[in-house]
């Protein structure tokens, strides 16, 4: 019971930060701002989603493979975010939208 | 965070290589066990097909050239662990209010940084983990030197920064302070 509503607060929490994270992508002027939200808060958005399920983990080994998850994404976000970054300065904007 | 450079005259030290391949494919058997239990769960641990891939893999470390070690220093891992939810709960937390205040309170700027962290993971790790700190994201890296993207320029960044470089100095053996420290037993 307990588990159940830390596991549905966590995931709501998780889903403010991923709808806040795609406010920052629609909002912010430039791509290198942009990014930020998008890493940011997503990284959030899923550390939080991920914590809420594994309350329902049924072992260890779920709550490692829920752990696996996050970091594989984290470290794919992170980088990901970088890549897009350079080469927006090496080569400029895709689009010269506002 | 400018450091005094370090006489870089620290002598290389290769330890046993029959021990530490040995204990290379063991550490990668277990690694391979690890992931096969928590990807499969542990009742397919004793299917041959697991026990196949974990011996191989072992094998395979046997056989494939060793890579450069990771000079890893476990007691400030927790240090760096905690350093790094915390400032990137953060940073997510600053990036979604940012993003979803009406009046939109980002001034964006360009910043640089030199570090001084060696070359290889150390680097790495710092220019990754930049870009989930409050408000920076690397975007270029020329030696040593950081060009940063910053959500807010009268932000102290600069400070941030030199915290998470010093937490990943700690985390990691410098080639450069190896003397120092072999030498820090008896002062």
């Amino acid at each position: 019971m307990i588990a159940n509503a830390l596991t549905v607060i966590l995931i709501f929490a998780g889903l403010v930060f991923f709808a806040a994270g795609t406010a920052g992508l629609l909002r912010f002027p430039d791509v290198y701002s942009r990014l930020h939200a998008l890493t940011k808060a997503d990284n959030v958005g899923l550390g939080l989603v991920i914590l809420g399920l594994m309350f329902q983990a049924g072992g260890p080994a779920d709550i490692l493979k829920l752990l696996l998850i996050w970091v594989l994404v984290l470290a794919a976000g992170t980088t990901a975010a970088h890549m897009v970054a350079q080469r927006t300065w090496t080569h400029g904007e895709f689009e010269s939208d506002r | 965070m400018a450091r005094a450079s370090v006489p870089s005259n620290a002598g290389r030290r290769f330890a046993g290589r029959g021990r530490s391949r040995a204990r290379r494919a063991l550490a990668t058997a277990a690694a391979a066990t690890l992931l096969w239990w928590i990807l499969a769960g542990s009742a397919a641990l004793l299917e041959p097909l697991a026990l196949l891939a974990i011996v191989l893999a072992a094998v395979a470390s046997l056989l494939l050239p060793a890579g450069r070690p990771l000079p890893l220093r476990p007691v400030a891992l927790p240090g760096l662990l905690g350093f790094f939810l915390r400032s990137s709960f953060l940073g997510g937390l600053d990036v979604a209010r940012r993003a979803l205040d009406p009046h939109l309170p980002i001034r964006p700027d360009f910043l640089t940084y030199r570090t001084e962290l060696a070359h290889g993971p150390p680097l790495t790790l710092f220019m990754a983990v930049v870009s989930l700190l409050p408000g920076t994201l690397s975007v270029r890296l020329e030696g040593r030197l950081l060009t940063l993207h910053v959500l807010d320029r009268d932000a102290d960044t600069r400070a941030a920064l030199i915290a998470l470089e010093q937490r990943i100095r700690k985390a990691f053996h410098d080639p450069r302070d190896r003397q120092a420290s072999d030498d820090g037993a008896a002062p």
